[in-house]
């Protein structure tokens, strides 16, 4: 066995941790069970008959949230950055407090009543308007949750101490996506939130007792003071340039934050299966303190990882084979260790035998909540949004059985394409910025048709249709795509021009052609076809 | 803004965020509850009322 397979397996891993991480995901699939019953139709399906309370939309909300993937890629996000990386979560925090204040976008939404966002395309505009969109939130939001499975697994394989095996990784995926796919398909959103209230409680209190544990075993100053001895100021001010921030970045991440809280199809769908609008806002205002801190805490453990590595000898020689800090490129046939496995690696010799299995089932049910509500979102997508629309006319309809059905079918094939894009995928993006970029191929253009739609009056549906379409800009932030155009640009700067773009081409579009009759034609979804959904 | 001032900055904003997070954990984890019964409630009478009426 190599040394370095030997350091990896020094873990306080235990049986009885076993016991706990294989029992707990089987509570979830047990949830599952006893809702299938319940559920009669999509509208329960999808937003869990819009019944939802406000703390229990706040748990459900966090627990979409914080994510086993939100915990990976910002503890990278902090083992590389420092405290730096704070401002993210400060941002993100802020802005979720603002549209839950003003309600901004989400509770005019939730006033109208509709299922999913798209639909409200058509009721503004038209029925190609609400495919389009369909499709551009399929693509975007399937294309973004294609590494989620990989970088989740690592997280189990790094902390269990079988990251040195080959064959735990693909056993892991295959084991997980099973699960998830199992639980989904039986109960909707209805097992959807009921498994993130309780993945909130394990996970909530989890997340305090691993951060106070990390500072008492390695020292509130030593975390303040390693940090500045190795990243110095840049550790510190995200407004340094060096920092790999800066000034773009931050601003970046200001709009980022906004446009995941406000139009975030995952994050909607939980203001939409709230009972009112009221309770919409109140949910923003309350969960914001969540929004904060799903990213502070990881920046904080992959703060504490770095500084547990940088104590060690021989975890230091494995990440940062030529020193550290890291060249940028390393000398040949030196290879260093997957920094994603830096937080699991910490995690697994910090906590004791028993909380160390409640942390990895509380990070596995993040695992599991993130990926149902994904899976639902864009399985229900495809169906409300593109197969029925497309089908549907005066003398077809799906029924509401069909509908889930549907839904089903499309949430297992979702699954198959995350898990082979998970085995297949071999790029080394950084996984923030990966996500914010394929995020932002829906986002940047929904943001304007929604903002157009709910506050301008003029706004049309071929200004909407173009900034749709101009959202596929947000393509070129991506690396591969920027050596095939052969460019180098800021995958920051290319998503600030990309929401620049949607929103020029809604006004010129809307200006350029008016939607003359829509006074006269009123809304385009008709009563019928709104309640084919419930 | 100094070295010493972002230190500052971001153990207060990390002290500040742990603190309110515990205390929302605390009260949404009761009133999850609460908010969980009532669903399955409304769930279950509903799905009595569709069977009786079929």
């Amino acid at each position: 066995m190599t040394e370095s397979a030997e350091l990896l397996q020094q873990t306080n891993f235990t049986t009885l941790d076993w016991v706990i991480v294989i029992v707990y995901p089987l509570i979830s699939v047990g949830i599952g069970i006893y809702v299938w019953k319940l559920v009669s139709n999509m509208k329960d399906f999808v937003t869990a008959g819009q019944g939802l309370g406000v703390c229990l939309g706040i748990a459900s909300l966090t627990g979409t949230e914080l994510g086993l993937i939100t915990v990976m890629y910002s503890a990278q996000k902090g083992f590389t950055g420092g405290f730096a990386a704070f401002h993210i979560a400060l941002v993100e925090g802020m802005m979720a407090l603002m549209v839950g204040l003003t309600g901004f976008i989400v509770y005019r939404l939730r006033a109208l009543q509709v299922l999913t966002i798209p639909e409200y395309y058509q009721l503004r505009f038209d029925k190609k308007t609400r495919v389009l969109g369909g499709i551009m939130m399929a693509l975007g939001g399937i294309l973004n949750m294609g590494l989620f499975l990989k970088v989740g697994s690592m997280f189990i394989v790094g902390i269990t101490g079988l990251s040195a095996t080959s064959w735990a990784l693909p056993t892991v995926m295959v084991f997980l996506i099973t699960l998830v796919l199992i639980y989904t398909c039986l109960g909707g959103m209805i097992s959807v939130v009921l498994a993130d209230y309780l993945q909130f409680v394990v996970l909530s209190f989890g997340l305090l007792l691993t951060t106070g544990l990390a500072i008492w075993k390695l020292g509130w100053t030593r975390i303040f003071e390693t940090i500045e001895l190795a990243m110095g100021e840049s550790g510190f001010d995200p407004t340094n340039a060096e920092s790999g921030f800066g000034w773009d970045y931050i601003i970046w991440m200001g709009f980022v934050s906004l446009l995941a809280c406000s139009v975030w199809p995952a994050i909607v769908a939980r203001a939409l299966a709230m009972e009112s609008p009221e309770a919409v806002k109140r949910q923003y205002t309350f969960a914001s303190i969540s929004f904060m801190i799903r990213l502070l805490i990881p920046y904080f453990w992959g703060i504490c990882a770095l500084v547990f590595v940088l104590g060690d000898p021989e975890l230091r020689l494995l990440f940062f084979p030529d020193g550290y800090p890291a060249p940028a490129e390393l000398p040949e046939g030196v290879v260093a260790f997957n920094n994603l496995y830096g937080l699991p690696v910490f995690l697994g010799r910090l906590l004791p035998a028993g909380v160390i299995g409640v942390i990895t089932a509380g990070m596995i049910a993040a695992f599991m909540s993130t990926h149902d509500s994904y899976l639902l979102c864009w399985s229900s997508v495809l169906t409300q949004d593109v197969v029925a629309p497309i089908y549907e006319n005066k003398n077809r309809t799906i029924s509401p059985r069909s509908r889930i059905l549907l839904t089903r079918f499309f949430i297992v094939l979702i699954g198959l394409y995350v898990l082979y894009w998970g085995l297949m995928y071999q790029g080394d993006d950084d996984i923030w910025d990966y996500m914010a970029v394929t995020g932002s191929i829906y986002f940047s253009g929904a943001f304007s048709v929604l903002l157009g739609g709910l506050y301008w009056k003029r706004a049309s549906s071929t200004g909407a249709f173009l900034a749709l379409i101009t959202g596929l800009f947000a393509l070129a932030g991506l690396s591969p795509v920027q050596d095939v155009l052969g460019i180098n640009v800021d995958s920051a700067r290319v998503g600030l021009m990309t929401i620049g773009c949607t929103l020029g081409a809604m006004i010129f579009g809307s200006l350029l052609f008016p939607d003359r009759n829509r006074e006269e034609e009123g809304p385009h979804l008709d009563e019928s076809e709104r309640n084919h959904a419930s | 803004m100094p070295l010493e001032s972002w230190i500052i900055l971001w153990k207060c904003v990390l002290l500040g965020g742990l603190g309110l997070f515990a205390v929302l954990a605390i009260v949404v984890t009761i009133g999850g509850a609460r908010d969980a019964a009532k669903l399955l409630r409304q769930l279950k009478s509903k799905s009595a009322e569709e069977l009786n009426n079929k």
